[in-house]
């Protein structure tokens, strides 16, 4: 269900090293922590191991997170920052003993060091507790074999918005006792440190908000190579790929801040103005390129026509079984939602229960007033024409969006010359 | 010689040589058993042989030129088309036997009853009528489909879809040869209780299946064959549109058994082959491509895609097209 709802929201998730997972033995995953309780979701689909996740205790003052938590045994943590919201730190030493009961049984624990969900442009500073754990285990639980620590970064493309794009990256393990063999008089904040150092390696980490979208709106210029864009229907560019772009624009810009900031300036003021063109105009960057050529407009339009015609009655009767729900979904997430990180949360765990509401009050009702063949069909057509009218509803815009500005540059090619050049 | 020949001719091209060649030698050898009724046949056979070996030498001969992109698949597709209608009749004709009392006793054995005679209470006019309009829909979805597939399309994923339809069709081909049917409307005609009675779409299949040649050629399914590989191919490479036709698809085979054209056992078949053929289509090409470049050759021809992928087929998308759209 879990693995169904991620896949539904997200339009991409690539995982990347699947192979530093260690497939057996004493284990805590160290991501960094920016989508609330999508996060450990999507590390627990992305592995093919018993992950334990942890959280925060003020979780628990929701009822029904509570019983989800104890249900899928989550283990708690309290931490400083809530103790005037109920938050014990004595508690803790049961906590860490649950987890390192865990790792002396070979399993994997997952921490996130941040300690909180958050927007932040970069990391913000790591807890000690995964290291101390870590340590602890090694040294005064007598575990030389050892534990590892896998650094795991999650990069989402847009996290508040349906049908982006998630990478998440599992970074070579930390061997502890290897790590203190070399360091012997190293101690937890050491390896936090470290560990700090290689989660940030695997995620984008800017200076200001400012310098996040400033980058995000060069990367989306840079990316369209200055060539026609795709087809409508071809593959997504891979969301690693899009990620790869950013950090080698990140890493140009960092150095232009030191040696000309003055063109960094320049730059930033023209991409602003560049962008704020295009969106007045409605126009993509990548469709700035979109050849004016009467043979391809002609073939866009039978290959969409055909899509748009034939498929309407199918994402029509998707939509009307679904609106319901998703309305509803929507409903909640926009007033449970007090920031960005908890959108897909928000989205992603009432649609686990809403939608089987929906699906069982919908087929009993069909069961009990159709012929059994048409409840059977409705059966079989509900999640499929729901599939169907989602990937409907993703390529209906840009259809119009691609149709609109080609008929815009076509009546307009000097729009086209000038955003070109 | 034969590497070089393997390298320079199209794989989707050096199957359908090889399929041409088979029908050629299966009509000369039956010919002089069966006779005048063979005549037409071998010479269609031969000409179609002769015809496309010349294309296939000249479309290796200027690989590299854009107008070989553009007919392959017109030639292609003509050729398998002309086939549809004629191996049928070859199998028929040259065969000293016909299959459909094995056909007919494999729906039996599976099943334990006759579809074709146990939906008759259903075959009302309004549902023949139906059905024949969802079989004749198969001809705009594989027209339209071959249309969109080879033209548009990056190269590597072109070459692998048009490998794998020219093998899905030259496997179900060696059914119509060496297993010639008539299918139950003909084998059991004196066991149905009244004839199908439709309006006009159940007369315009009627009369299409007349002008392809009548009712030869029968196991396995190409109806159901050649619709899931468009729709399994669709999907893995453009899944809103594989999974819009998803429901033609399946009504393709509820409409192939209820107009009494079809055993249930040319639909299995008609299921296998495709789904074989999407990943045989794949890695044939994928392997060739691969050899040629290990060769020195461009990987495609034309040099288009020299970043070849992984098997996945993932990676060509920026490669150019014969004909680009929006």
């Amino acid at each position: 269900m879990v693995r169904l709802a991620l896949h539904l929201f997200f339009r991409r998730i690539e995982v990347e090293a699947r192979h530093n997972i260690p497939p057996a033995g004493p284990v805590i995953f160290a991501p960094n922590h920016t989508n609330a309780l999508v996060d450990p979701l999507l590390l627990v689909i992305a592995m093919r191991r018993v992950l334990t996740l942890t959280a925060k205790n003020v979780l628990g003052k929701n009822p029904l997170l509570r019983w989800l938590m104890s249900a899928t045994g989550v283990v708690t943590f309290h931490r400083r920052e809530d103790t005037g919201r109920g938050a014990d730190l004595r508690q803790n030493v049961r906590s860490l003993q649950i987890c390192r009961n865990i790792l002396a049984r070979g399993g994997a624990v997952c921490i996130f060091p941040e300690g909180v969900s958050h927007s932040d442009p970069g990391l913000r500073a790591f807890h000690v507790g995964p290291a101390r754990l870590a340590l602890d285990f090694v040294r005064k639980d007598g575990n030389p074999g050892g534990v590892r620590i896998v650094p795991v970064g999650l990069l989402y493309t847009e996290k508040d918005r349906m049908r982006s794009g998630v990478w998440l990256r599992f970074g070579d393990p930390i061997d502890v006792a290897h790590w203190l063999n070399e360091r012997p008089d190293a101690g937890a904040a050491e390896l936090t440190a470290e560990l700090q150092r290689r989660v940030a390696e695997l995620t984008l980490n800017y200076e200001s908000r400012r310098e996040s979208a400033v980058l995000t709106w060069a990367a989306e210029i840079v990316a369209t190579e200055g060539r026609q864009p795709s087809p409508l229907g071809w593959s997504d560019r891979p969301v690693a790929e899009w990620f790869r772009l950013l950090a080698r624009l990140q890493a140009g810009y960092a150095g232009l801040c030191v040696t000309q900031p003055e063109l960094i300036e320049e730059l930033t003021v023209r991409i602003r103005r560049y962008r704020a063109q295009l969106k007045r105009a409605g126009i993509s960057p990548a469709e700035v390129y979109l050849p004016i050529h009467f043979g391809r407009a002609a073939f866009f339009v039978i290959r969409e026509l055909e899509l748009l015609v034939i498929g309407a009655p199918l994402a029509l009767f998707g939509f009307i079984n679904h609106a319901a729900p998703y309305y509803l979904v929507k409903w909640l997430a926009r007033k449970l939602s007090k920031d960005k990180d908890h959108w897909a949360s928000n989205i992603v765990f009432p649609s686990l229960l809403v939608f089987p509401f929906f699906y069982l009050v919908q087929l009993a009702a069909a069961w009990l007033l159709l012929p059994p063949l048409w409840a059977g069909v409705y059966t079989v057509a509900l999640p499929y024409t729901g599939y169907y009218a989602l990937l409907y509803a993703d390529r209906l815009p840009q259809t119009w969006r691609r149709a609109r500005t080609f008929v815009r540059f076509l009546f307009r090619r000097a729009d086209q010359r000038a955003l070109a050049g | 010689m034969a590497r070089e020949f393997r390298l320079a001719v199209h794989p989707s091209d050096r199957i359908l040589l090889g399929l041409l060649a088979l029908a050629a030698a299966v009509a000369l050898l039956r010919w002089p058993a069966v006779g005048e009724e063979l005549s037409t046949l071998v010479a269609i056979q031969m000409g179609l042989l002769v015809a496309f070996s010349i294309y296939s030498a000249a479309a290796a001969r200027w690989q590299q030129s854009a107008w070989v992109q553009s007919l392959r698949p017109l030639a292609t597709v003509a050729v398998v088309f002309t086939l549809y209608t004629s191996l049928g009749k070859l199998g028929v004709a040259a065969m000293p036997y016909l299959a459909d009392g094995w056909l007919s006793r494999a729906d039996n054995g599976l099943l334990g009853f006759d579809p074709s005679l146990a939906i008759q209470r259903f075959q009302t006019p309004a549902w023949v009528e139906f059905f024949s309009f969802v079989y004749g829909a198969f001809i705009p979805y594989i027209y339209l489909s071959m249309f969109l597939g080879c033209l548009g399309r990056p190269p590597l994923e072109r070459g692998q879809f048009l490998t794998g339809w020219v093998c899905t069709y030259t496997i179900s081909y060696l059914g119509y040869i060496f297993l010639p049917a008539h299918g139950p409307v003909v084998y059991q005609a004196q066991q149905y209780d009244v004839a199908l009675q439709g309006g006009l779409f159940y007369r315009l299949v009627v009369l299409g299946n007349e002008a392809a040649g009548g009712l030869q050629g029968v196991f396995p399914s190409l109806h159901v064959g050649c619709s899931v590989y468009l729709c399994l191919f669709d999907v893995k490479t453009n899944r809103l549109r594989g999974l819009t036709y998803l429901p033609i698809v399946l009504l393709i085979y509820v409409a192939t058994i209820f107009l009494r054209y079809h055993y249930v056992i040319d639909l299995i078949a008609g299921s296998v082959i495709p789904v074989a053929c999407v990943a045989l289509g794949e890695r044939t090409f994928l392997l060739w491509a691969r050899d040629r470049r290990a060769a020195g050759l461009p990987a495609l021809p034309g040099g288009e895609a020299d970043d070849l992928p992984g098997l996945s087929g993932d990676g060509a998308a920026r490669a150019a097209l014969v004909l680009s759209s929006h």
